[in-house]
């Protein structure tokens, strides 16, 4: 029970619960003489429970006054669910369609597609935790991991403002991967790379993230946005001499994923409806046993507070009803 | 005093304050895009922390930000973007300040001059491009809140320079944003550090590292520039001398682009006043809460209570006891 108060200033009234004690309800009464009317047992105790009555409808009224809550705990359940950190290209392709075309009303733009359904995503995975980090020359820190979906659902939204520079994959992955350096490791930790594009990554930005991934454990899953008629993940060079990882980084970019000593999947997605089975595949692979915390919100004590200082002015009345007139 | 009415009007009192529902209640709420510039001007220490040590603007910035949305009513909304060069990019949509607060301070926390992907400063075209931004993002009932220290750098050729009326007012069918630009920065010039790939600092900008006039498209004026031929030298044939490569904060050229867009201006010193600044009253929006106003009844119970308790004895004891040694009796 951890009580707190909305208020606590207004807990200086409790001064009136002394109030019952120093007088009470009743006309005094002059009696000629008090020894003839000798208390009793019951008398004193009948006393003590008006008084006691008085103490409850003041204490209830100035707590409740004081909006006392029970404030908010935070319960560690176990169920099944990820940590999942999305790194979502901003470059400026990602303002095409999948034609590789200005967007219209019928074809919206690949980031847009992204968006919804990656938005849908979020709402369907309760106990997640997720964090978006942006990247495009350099990575930009977005939203910390969180399990609140109303700030992953803001930050998601990043996407509808246009792309901006070039794709810098190895940065922005490199941040992501930051996310879990303080994270107890609980679930499956997953980073989601959106990406319309790849680059070559130098031999330092290789080791470590290959370091970072073995590190932290992180599965990685990569929905390339291909392009149409664009080269993807699974395209044969021409010939030797285009085999290079200058002219064909997606090729290359998959051979280094592949190499990485964690579970990898890469979808190649050309079509809005293959991004949905991307997503549902990612959906039933990731549910490993996750130790969550349930947040039980606060809970307002105020009105309970007046009911018992209702229920206690309600017998006062009666009391008072049977005074001798 | 002791009448049974006190005690049953305090009940009646009491049984209103458990049964009312909550009412719909106007209150005000605000919803802002926060828009901060992470050009390399804005890593100027030319502000001081609570201990006197001096910090940078951008860092001045977040934490008087941070300090003026702790003070926001709940309900209202934050979003974030931030912009180098010309170009603004939206980080987040606005998330509500009381429930979503630790993710706000998180990224706000974050934000750092190593997110800028080019390293152009074009403050005029940034917050044209910020105008235009905040209705492709469908934004536009929000409160632009435009953080810069004004430093264009390179400078520019004014005869370029968009036309902030035009964006704002042009176009019929869509309202005009409202907001406010905050000027950051200190009066006096200050050097520029320079930092290294790794973010270490490396000494501070000379003279002869920025270009200390602008050189873009054609001259307004050829007969003031020395040397000027118009194919060859458009912009003159001398080494032009200048302070480029300092930087204040460009309180006037920030309020020559707040009046045509009829934004308000602020110059940023401390959280309280930026505060005052940001809650001006043509921002605020007003919001119908279902509030709870029990407290009302019940707190006119309590009067009812205290009067019903009302010691007469406390009051009259000297009389009362007087009363008894007297030994009169009274009806």
């Amino acid at each position: 029970m951890n009580i707190a108060f909305a208020q606590p200033w207004a807990l200086i009234l409790l001064l009136f619960a002394l109030l019952p004690f120093l007088g009470g309800i009743f006309h005094k009464r002059l009696a000629s003489w008090n020894r003839l009317i000798p208390a009793s047992d019951v008398t004193r105790w009948a006393n003590r429970i008006i008084k006691l009555l008085g103490l409850l409808a003041f204490t209830g009224i100035v707590l409740g006054l004081a909006g006392m809550y029970q404030s908010e705990k935070t319960f560690t359940r176990t169920g099944t669910g990820a940590h999942i950190v999305f790194v979502l290209d901003r470059s400026a392709s990602m303002n095409e369609t999948f034609g590789g075309k200005v967007p219209d009303q019928d074809t919206p733009a690949k980031s847009q597609v992204a968006r919804r359904l990656l938005s849908n995503f979020v709402d369907e995975r309760p106990h997640d935790l997720f964090g978006v980090v942006g990247f495009s020359t350099q990575p930009f820190f977005i939203s910390p991991l969180t399990e609140h979906k109303s700030a992953t659902q803001a930050a998601i939204n990043s996407l509808t403002s246009p792309g901006l520079a070039f794709t810098n994959v190895a940065k922005g992955l490199g941040m992501g991967l930051s996310y879990f350096q303080d994270q107890p490791h609980t679930g499956s930790r997953v980073i989601v790379l959106v990406s319309d594009g790849a680059a070559t990554l130098d031999h330092r930005a290789q080791r470590v993230l290959r370091e970072w991934f073995e590190r932290y454990q992180v599965s990685l899953y990569w929905f390339f946005l291909r392009t149409e008629n664009g080269l993807g993940i699974t395209s044969e060079p021409g010939s030797a001499r285009d085999d290079n990882p200058r002219v064909m980084p997606e090729r290359y970019l998959d051979q280094f994923f592949r190499t990485l000593p964690i579970p990898y999947h890469a979808y190649e997605v050309d079509t809005p409806e293959s991004l949905e089975a991307a997503i549902d595949q990612l959906d039933d692979l990731e549910s490993l046993p996750l130790v969550y915390n349930e947040l039980i919100p606060r809970n307002d004590l105020t009105r309970l507070c007046f009911l018992s200082a209702l229920l206690a002015v309600l017998l006062l009345v009666g009391i008072k009803a049977l005074e001798a007139k | 005093m002791k009448s049974i009415w006190l005690l049953i009007s305090s009940a009646l009192l009491l049984l209103t304050a458990v049964l009312m529902p909550n009412l719909p209640f106007p209150s005000k709420k605000y919803d802002y895009f926060f828009m901060l510039d992470i050009t390399r001007s804005m890593n100027v220490q030319d502000y001081q922390d609570n201990n006197g040590d001096p910090i940078s603007r951008l860092e001045k910035v977040k934490a008087d930000a941070l300090l003026a949305i702790q003070k926001l009513p709940c309900g209202s909304r934050v979003g974030l973007g931030v912009f180098t060069e010309r170009m603004p990019t939206l980080l987040y949509t606005p998330m509500e300040v009381c429930s979503d607060y630790p993710e706000i301070r998180e990224s706000i926390r974050r934000i750092d001059w190593r997110m800028a992907w080019v390293a152009d400063s074009n403050i005029i075209q940034a917050l044209a491009n910020t105008l235009e931004l905040i209705h492709t993002v469908e934004l536009s009932n929000t409160t632009l809140v435009f953080f810069t220290d004004g430093q264009e750098a390179p400078p520019m050729n004014s005869r370029y320079a968009p036309d902030l009326a035009e964006i704002q007012f042009a176009e019929e069918d869509r309202n005009p944003i409202k907001g406010i630009i905050i000027g950051t920065g200190d009066h006096a010039l200050s050097r520029i550090p320079k930092y290294d790939e790794e973010g270490l600092q490396v000494g501070f900008y000379t003279a002869e590292d920025v270009p200390q006039g602008t050189t873009f498209g054609l001259p307004e004026d050829p007969s003031q520039i020395e040397g000027y031929v118009p194919r060859n030298a458009p912009w003159g044939n001398q080494a032009r001398a200048g302070s480029e490569h300092l930087s204040n904060v460009k309180e006037d050229y920030l309020k020559s682009l707040a009046e045509p867009a009829k934004l308000h201006y602020h110059h940023l010193q401390s959280a309280n006043e930026l505060y005052d600044a940001i809650t001006h009253e043509d921002f605020s929006q007003r919001q119908i809460r279902q509030t709870d106003l029990s407290f009302i009844p019940a707190a006119l119970a309590l009067i009812f209570l205290f009067l019903a308790y009302l010691p007469e004895n406390l009051l009259s004891f000297k009389h009362k006891s007087r009363k008894i040694m007297s030994g009169k009796l009274n009806s």
